[in-house]
């Protein structure tokens, strides 16, 4: 029967140039489906407890969802996981683009990569043909120029690339992968570890189609996408009409817009970076990820005396225009715009840096930085010239850049006094551009989410099973449209049981990685900045309480399985889910359940989302 | 009295106003937020996010002409795009 899982995983040693591929088995896949809960497995299994996420020994795995690469809207999604250089914990992050789909048409589900070349090099995959290449002569590059060198050697212009820029090479914390110039896993600081193993790019060829077992549904939802949904007052028009940004405006009447590290919910000229002024400024066209209708990519052009952008590298999208924008107190499109090309040409994780660089800021004017030589004159909350200079520094590592290059939390404890107490971070990981104490949704995700302060919902159900089956979260699928088109895709004919099962096996996988290497409960919190009141706006007098967070948190464990005290799963708990506890060697996270569960009863709590779907 | 409305998203449409644009409408004295946006076949239902000359409004919030309204997606408790 046609699947669109191939069961392969591609291997790379870099240390000693060993290629294999690994067949895991369709059970292993129906089980863990794709993305995280990949990523969960190998971190778990293969990276020895305490390793330095910059040792050889971590792993780099890219993995794919079973719907990546089919020929559907949302379906270009890839992730890409490690143990993190900027939390120490579980590491992961999704982009969208072309290159995973590449990779999947190529015949792989994931790859896997660990060692360290003695020399940069860079991954050629034509289908099933694996090359390990020097990459010397790119190493110093930023991407757009890689990108072109690397199809001109290949001799072929449809190459896709995943590749580091000067920030993965230099180590920073934050740095991402960029694929396909204006794509980023960029969370968690995986481009670090990709520079740390000396392997600059991958670059893919893929010729084969991905099969499927049942084209129908996928043929009637992709119509359903382009014919209903992107008409005006369709689900998708407004993203496909404006892209992301859409909210700026939103926030700032709401007041819980990201402003000034945190601080103000509110600031004057906001609207002049949202997306009704992009549109009608700086975009040149919308573009998209692989057969995806929706077309929600904004490409900006600027072509004047002072400030050039090239549409290559994209466009600033919501987090950008936030993290770089509004909370460095920057409200000029130009200079936001400039700024996302130079995060995307180097390599860097737009929220972390620009939350890494508004906590700078703050410091600055308050006198913390006193001994690094800035004033509130030299690094000042509104300069777009701070900015733009202090991206180049970190991802150059230079000057005061080193410092931030290990990223806020790192930087706060080096230099030492209360600073931490204004670092806005979970888990080490800067806090997304998007305010719990206005929203409960994210309220809900940050806290618990394993990878820390992401909005990307890696521990909640209806964004995690997106994320493993392979769709782009936008897309309006609700749990039973992901369903069917995962059992279209692969004909596995998975109930909505089952499909929970793996939002909880991977979710626990992720969990048992971090307290293994040393998260504890106490980890599940939000800073202090989040528990203070808004500055200005509406939202002044509210505030979001530790013991509400706790009570949720606490809910949260026992929702999971796990105990209630310290989020440590119970043994029944991973006996169903199939976790051996031999095997990972995580006895001393694991925990007894106090009353045995009645026969019959799930060990977790079981959710459907039924929101946001199509009616057909 | 007129009121000048900026709708976002795709409120547009039932203003017909052309995505990013303002449009005046006229309302009758006394009229609420809420009113106009009936009249408009914004029923109660329908959550929004709404600002009358640069603050904070709600359905209830009284208009006078010469008022700027703006008419947008709410984002509390919503969405994470
Ligand atoms: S909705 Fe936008 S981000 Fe998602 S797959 Fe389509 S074009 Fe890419």
């Amino acid at each position: 029967m046609p699947t669109s899982v191939q069961n392969q995983i591609l291997r790379v040693n870099l240390s000693n140039g060993r290629i294999w591929t690994e067949k895991p088995g369709i059970s292993f896949f129906r089980s863990h489906l794709g993305g995280r809960n990949v990523i969960a497995h190998y971190l778990l299994t293969e990276i020895p407890k305490g390793s330095d996420a910059l040792d050889p020994v971590n792993r780099l795995v890219f993995a794919m969802g079973p719907v990546t690469g089919i020929a559907l809207p949302g379906a270009g999604r890839h992730s890409v996981g490690a143990k993190s250089p900027l939390t120490g914990l579980f590491g992961e992050s999704e982009a969208g683009g072309y290159w995973g789909s590449e990779l999947k048409q190529a015949g792989w589900d994931g790859l896997v990569i660990e060692g360290k070349a003695e020399t940069p090099v860079y991954l050629w995959i034509k289908d099933q043909v694996v090359e390990i290449r020097d990459a010397r002569h790119l190493w110093g590059q930023v991407t757009g120029p890689v990108e072109n060198r690397l199809r001109e050697e290949l001799g072929d212009t449809q190459v896709r690339v995943a590749q580091i820029g000067p920030a993965g090479e230099n180590l920073v914390r934050y740095a991402c992968i960029v694929n396909d110039l204006n794509e980023v896993a960029g969370r968690t600081g995986l481009g670090a570890v990709m520079g740390s193993k000396n392997l600059k790019a991958i670059a893919v060829r893929g010729s084969h189609r991905v099969e499927v077992s049942n084209t129908l549904p996928i043929k009637t939802t992709a119509r359903w996408v382009s014919h209903e949904t992107l008409g005006e007052g369709g689900s998708h028009h407004r993203l496909h009409t404006w892209g992301t940004g859409a909210m700026v405006r939103s926030k700032q009447l709401e007041g819980h817009l990201i402003v000034h590290n945190f601080r103000d919910g509110q600031l004057d000229h906001a609207t002049d970076i949202d997306a009704i002024t992009m549109q009608n400024k700086v975009v040149d066209h919308m573009d998209r990820c692989f057969a995806c209708s929706v077309r929600c990519k904004k490409r900006v052009k600027i072509d004047t005396e002072q400030v050039k952008v090239d549409p290559k590298y994209g466009g600033p999208e919501y987090e950008t225009l936030a993290a770089i924008g509004t909370n460095t107190g920057i409200t000029d499109i130009m200079a936001v715009c400039k700024g996302n090309e130079m995060l995307n040409y180097l390599g860097l994780d737009s929220i972390s840096a620009g939350a890494t660089i508004a906590w700078a800021m703050e410091m600055a004017e308050t006198g913390r930085f006193a001994d690094q030589g800035l004033d509130k004159e030299s690094l000042r909350f509104g300069s777009t010239e701070s900015v733009l200079e202090m991206i180049e520094k970190i991802a150059y590592r230079k000057g005061v850049g080193d410092l931030l290059a290990e990223g806020s939390l790192r930087a706060a404890q080096i230099i030492g006094g209360d600073a931490e107490k204004y670092v806005v971070h979970v888990k080490g990981l800067e806090v997304a551009m998007h305010d719990p104490r206005a929203m409960k949704d994210m309220r809900d995700n940050y806290p618990i989410t394993p990878t820390g302060g992401d909005h990307t919902g890696a521990g909640l159900k209806r964004t995690s099973v997106r994320n493993t089956v392979g769709l782009c979260q936008f897309l309006q699928y609700n749990d039973a449209k992901a369903l069917e088109l995962l059992n279209a895709a692969t004909g596995w004919a998975m109930t909505p049981e089952e499909l929970h099962e793996t939002f909880e096996r991977g979710l626990t996988l992720a969990r048992l990685f971090n307290l293994r290497e040393g998260m504890t409960a106490d980890d599940d919190r939000l800073p202090d900045r989040l528990h203070e009141p808004i500055r200005m706006g509406p939202l002044t007098n509210h505030v979001l309480s530790r013991s509400e967070i706790r009570n949720y948190v606490a809910g949260y464990y026992e929702e999971r399985g796990w105990d209630k005290e310290e989020g440590r799963p119970y043994t029944d708990t991973l006996a169903h889910l199939n976790i051996d506890i031999e095997e990972h060697d995580i006895a001393d996270h694991t925990s007894e359940r106090p009353d045995p569960l009645a026969v019959g009863t799930l060990p977790y709590k079981m959710s459907h989302d039924d929101s946001n779907g199509h009616a057909e | 009295m007129r009121i000048r409305i900026r709708p976002y998203a795709d409120f547009g449409r039932f203003f017909s106003a052309e995505p990013g644009q303002t449009c005046v409408v006229s309302i009758e004295e006394g009229a609420t937020v809420g009113d106009l946006l009936e009249a408009h076949g914004i029923e109660a239902s329908v959550r929004v996010t709404l600002g009358v000359n640069n603050q904070l409004a709600a359905r209830e919030t009284q208009l006078k002409d010469g008022d700027n309204l703006e008419v947008l997606a709410p984002m509390s408790g919503g969405s994470t795009q």
